[in-house]
């Protein structure tokens, strides 16, 4: 009997130990995203592969053999691991929508209430770039549209650098009416395809 | 008379080449950086072209770019396709490939950690991509990763 409760602790001992050691060398740890989604992660070299799709696990890679076994760790272990490097993730991108009225380049009386709210989110950033994609409905030549498109975001990029962000941190470009939102074929003619989508970053 | 002309068609000329240049000095975006540095602690630098310098916040960062954090620094970048990546001190970063066309279908984030840690939150281009294996590659001295859309934190020494 003592012999049958020496094991257990033994494997219990084990198992805890093997939640404890910190992963050594190369290695590769899989967090959750902050929506609590897991994605997935393969390890290759030369000798093998490993595939890790749950999270806190741990592939180490030795450097002449294949990637060992996955294993879990504790969680307080990878936040201790994790901590430095995590807290100079840089601040999550946002996306913006301004929209346009019918063969207007002039952003609506909403777009220029959103655009008050992005200049708010920039200032609380210490640089920005910005990505700004014009659209439009499918009414009308689509060579014209391509060019409005780009008209839309030119104008609202002109209003960004009046409010006095860097030029060359802000991208541009038009899809004219390729990419009309819900990617329905009948939803083209609607008005929210008008409109520039912005990324800030 | 002729004088007037042809002084008039230079000023024109030289109008017209000063609005060129007034025009693109303001519409040219950085096509070619892949990258910029948003967040920075400590000392770190940046190889390339073979010279290396000091970073700062709101550098550009490009193709092949090697970045560096000295001892109790790290360093957080944001790339084009919304890719977040951090390092933590110590640690040395090769930008080996980044391409973000969607509408080409070009698609392509290829980095190699030399040494230290590095934390990834996957961007557009592992949501977009069908290769992952081929489009999406963190190498270390040790082995390749390959990522399907996620966060991950990397070591390498």
């Amino acid at each position: 009997m003592p012999k049958f409760t020496s094991k257990i602790l033994l494997s219990v001992l084990f198992l805890v130990l093997a939640g404890c050691s910190a992963p050594r060398g190369n290695y590769v740890i899989l967090l959750p995203e902050d929506d609590g989604s897991v994605g997935e992660v393969s390890v290759r070299n030369d000798a093998g592969v490993q595939t890790i799709s749950s999270v806190n696990t741990v592939v180490e890679i030795p450097s002449d053999k294949a990637p060992k076994k996955p294993r879990e760790l504790s969680s307080d272990l990878v936040a201790k691991l994790v901590a430095e490097t995590e807290a100079a993730q840089p601040p999550k991108p946002l996306s913006f929508f301004f929209f346009f009225g019918f063969d207007s380049a002039e952003l609506t009386e909403e777009s220029n209430v959103i655009f008050e709210s992005v200049l708010a989110e920039i200032q609380t950033r210490e640089t920005v770039d910005i990505s700004l994609i014009g659209h439009t409905d499918t009414i009308g030549a689509s060579d014209y549209n391509k060019e409005l498109g780009l008209r839309r975001a030119g104008n609202l990029r002109d209003k960004l650098i009046e409010s006095g962000i860097n030029a060359s941190s802000i991208d541009i470009k038009s899809l004219g009416e390729e990419n009309p939102l819900g990617g329905d074929e009948g939803q083209g003619t609607n008005a929210f395809n008008r409109r520039v989508d912005m990324v800030l970053r | 008379m002729f004088l007037v002309r042809k002084l008039r068609t230079s000023f024109l000329t030289l109008a017209s080449l000063s609005l060129v240049f007034a025009f693109s000095s303001v519409t040219q975006a950085d096509e070619s950086a892949i990258a910029y540095v948003k967040v920075l602690n400590g000392a770190c630098y940046v190889e390339s072209g073979g010279a290396e310098r000091i970073l700062q916040i709101g550098d550009p960062l490009y193709k092949d770019d090697i970045v560096k954090t000295r001892s109790e620094s790290s360093l957080g970048v944001s790339f084009r396709d919304n890719t977040l990546v951090s390092l933590g001190s110590n640690s040395s970063l090769k930008l080996n490939n980044f391409e973000f066309d969607p509408d080409n279908k070009k698609l392509a984030f290829a980095v190699q950690l030399f040494e230290g840690t590095l934390l990834y939150i996957s961007g557009i281009i592992a949501k977009l991509t069908k290769n992952p294996d081929e489009d999406l590659q963190i190498t270390t001295p040790a082995g390749t990763i390959s990522v399907r859309g996620t966060k991950m934190f990397v070591r390498a020494e």
